[in-house]
């Protein structure tokens, strides 16, 4: 594969939140509005970009057994030395993402690169990797954001727009709002990308952690149906 | 047993390093960190100190009440600022909290509400009312409707002045003999006192030297006098329902001894209640027993309480006591109740008299379903039996409250009762 596609996939054709519909729960708590939307983002794809290339570098080195813990590990490491380094120099930003931001941890974005691209691949396609699903991640929160911060407050990003403000659909800030919005959003790429995406292999149980565990036979066959 | 060593290796080598990485970076924030939030804690007292260069925290080096949790001395010597919080009745478990400023001379400069709970809202004017204020908080007046949380309110307040006081970081005010006198009311008659620590009576006009106030308890318990001390000055003179009386200075000493002339002029101005209402509270009553049961009041009881009559009642051989008391229930309206004992202090009777639960007490869905069960628990119990504990209503804590101030008092009069009548 080469390098740009690399980077590119998780843009659009792999889109972690609308493709894959990996790290949904932020995706819905953290776009009431732009700023925290793209807080969250940046966040997670430093971890995300961090995280791949440990891993990577790690990846002969750690064995099979002890390698979901291990990428635990280096994935809390870093959201902390991020949660630290926005509590210090973003404190509005840190109070703003508060518990979502300790919760990049257990993000299946970052947890599931690391399982399907980084512990298999070099330190550079891992980078490439992360930054290209950290920044599809980051302008999905935001388009999401944007889409229910102008209808539900009439603002973007905090900026007023007339005439929109007055007719403010105050439940796209809600909880309701986030699923309409995300429902909307994941219906659209799927239109765009003409049902081409996903590429199911890249997330069926060849990739998933839990592969072990379950009844891999059954799940295939789900994902199977389901990419039909 | 190979891979297995592998394992725990690697693993304790990437938990090093990440422990390693963790620990610089905090070293690299935890000092900024430290210095954002204790910008924004000053942040929010330079709001009630707008002038204010910088804050020492004096709160560890305190000892604080409850209710105030922060003690700030501002840097150039303007004053203070406290963190202050208030619990009333209607808090619900959430207390009101406020930051207060106070200058260097004890004089409140700003009050700043930061959270209010309370069910009733004494609205946003009534804490502005305390700005200008120094420690005797003298021009502060209650607010109708919402006695509970403004005298909560107003007792925290008076609590942070304290501190300062205590610790000598500001004079204390010297209060007015009106409002040494309005402070030490209660004492002299604790039975007609609310929840709140006002007395709830009526002013009687008429009176001349050495008498110079006069109120009739609401709930019929006694009379408090303003009376002219001598070289005591002005004291407060409480006579109860049974004309017994007792007297305590300005500064809260009991100086009954040395008054005994005072108490016989003040019992004398008015009619005795217990014999006043002696007519009717005697057919109560003896409504209780057979034909036949001897009635006989009770003379010159002591105590302070709401008792308002007391009889002993002659059964045949049997001697039993009753006790009627008007404690202070919901809307500091006089809840009338009677409780008989027999001769070992043992309930034999509880009756209310009037309403046991008023209208609009219950604020809640919890309600007093059979209120004749509730009032045959007591019946049966002795002193040493009985706890306050057994009165509670939810949602009508008032009411609960009167009943236990009922079979307080009650209890106290039967020990007098015995002492008097054997």
């Amino acid at each position: 594969m080469k390098k740009c596609e690399i980077f590119s996939k998780g843009i659009i054709k792999e889109n972690p939140v609308l493709v894959l519909l990996l790290g949904t729960c932020p995706a819905l708590a953290t776009t009431t509005g732009v700023v925290s939307a793209l807080a969250m983002g940046i966040a997670a794809t430093a971890v995300l970009f961090c995280s791949n290339i440990v891993i990577s570098m790690l990846r002969k080195a750690v064995p099979d057994k002890v390698r979901i813990p291990c990428y635990i590990v280096v994935i809390a490491g870093f959201v902390s030395v991020v949660q630290m380094l926005m509590h210090a120099y973003f404190p509005d930003l840190y109070d703003m993402l508060g518990v979502y931001l300790a919760l990049i941890v257990v993000n299946c974005i970052i947890l599931g690169r690391a399982e399907m691209f980084a512990r298999k691949n070099g330190v550079i396609d891992s980078a490439l990797d992360g930054l290209g699903m950290g920044i599809g991640f980051t302008l999905a929160l935001v388009l999401m954001a944007s889409f229910r911060e102008v209808i539900g407050a009439g603002t973007w990003a905090g900026i007023e727009i007339p005439v929109i403000k007055d007719y403010a659909v105050s439940i796209m800030t809600a909880s309701p709002g986030g699923f309409l919005a995300f429902g909307c959003l994941v219906a659209l790429v799927a239109k765009i990308t003409s049902g081409k995406a996903p590429a199911k292999k890249s997330f069926s149980c060849e990739g998933c952690p839990n592969a072990a565990a379950c009844n891999k036979e059954s799940c295939e066959t789900d994902v199977k149906e389901e990419s039909k | 047993m190979k891979e297995n060593i592998k394992s725990v290796v690697v693993l304790t080598a990437i938990c090093l390093v990440v422990a390693v990485l963790l620990a610089y970076t905090n070293s690299i924030t935890a000092p900024i960190i430290a210095e954002n939030q204790a910008a924004a804690a000053n942040e929010s007292l330079t709001i009630v100190m707008p002038d204010a260069t910088g804050f020492e925290d004096l709160t560890p080096s305190l000892t604080l009440p409850e209710t105030v949790t922060g003690v700030y001395k501002e840097t150039s010597g303007l004053g203070f600022v406290m963190l202050v919080n208030a619990t009333s009745d209607y808090s619900g478990g959430n207390p009101m909290t406020f930051t207060v400023a106070i200058d260097a001379t004890g004089t409140i400069s700003a009050v700043e509400l930061t959270g209010y709970y309370d069910s009733k809202d004494f609205g946003p004017d009534y804490p502005q009312s305390y700005v200008g204020q120094n420690s005797t908080l003298a021009d502060i007046t209650l607010v109708a409707g919402c006695t509970y949380s403004s005298v909560a309110f107003k007792d925290s307040i008076t609590s942070a002045f304290n501190v300062l006081i205590e610790n000598n970081l500001v004079a204390e005010a010297q209060k007015s003999e009106e409002q040494l006198i309005s402070e030490a009311l209660p004492l002299a008659l604790s039975g007609c006192v609310n929840a709140t620590n006002i007395p709830i009576a009526d002013p009687i006009e008429g009176f001349s030297d050495p008498i110079t106030q006069a109120y009739k308890a609401k709930n019929n318990c006694g009379y408090i006098y303003v009376m002219n001390g001598g070289s005591y000055g002005s004291v407060i003179v409480g006579i109860n329902a049974f004309g017994v009386g007792r007297v305590y200075s300005l500064d809260g000493s009991d100086i009954t001894a040395d008054c005994a002339g005072l108490i016989e002029t003040a019992a004398a101005a008015n009619p005795v209640i217990a014999t006043a209402n002696l007519e009717a509270n005697t057919a109560t009553v003896a409504a209780c027993f057979e034909e036949g049961a001897v009635v006989t009041p009770v003379e010159n009881l002591g105590g302070f309480e709401d008792v308002t009559a007391a009889f002993t009642v002659t059964v045949g051989e049997e001697t039993q006591y009753a006790v009627i008391t008007q404690p202070l229930g919901y809307g500091d309206e006089a809840m009338k109740m009677l409780t008989i004992f027999n001769a070992n202090g043992e309930i034999v009777v509880y009756k209310t008299l009037t309403e046991l639960i008023l209208h609009g007490e219950y604020y809640s869905a919890h309600e007093l379903t059979d209120e004749g069960a509730y009032r045959a628990q007591f019946v049966g119990l002795s002193e040493s039996t009985y706890s306050d504990d057994m009165t509670l209503v939810a949602g009508a804590t008032m009411t609960a409250n009167a009943v236990a101030s009922n079979f307080n008092s009650a209890f106290e009069a039967f020990n007098l009762i015995k002492e008097v009548v054997g």
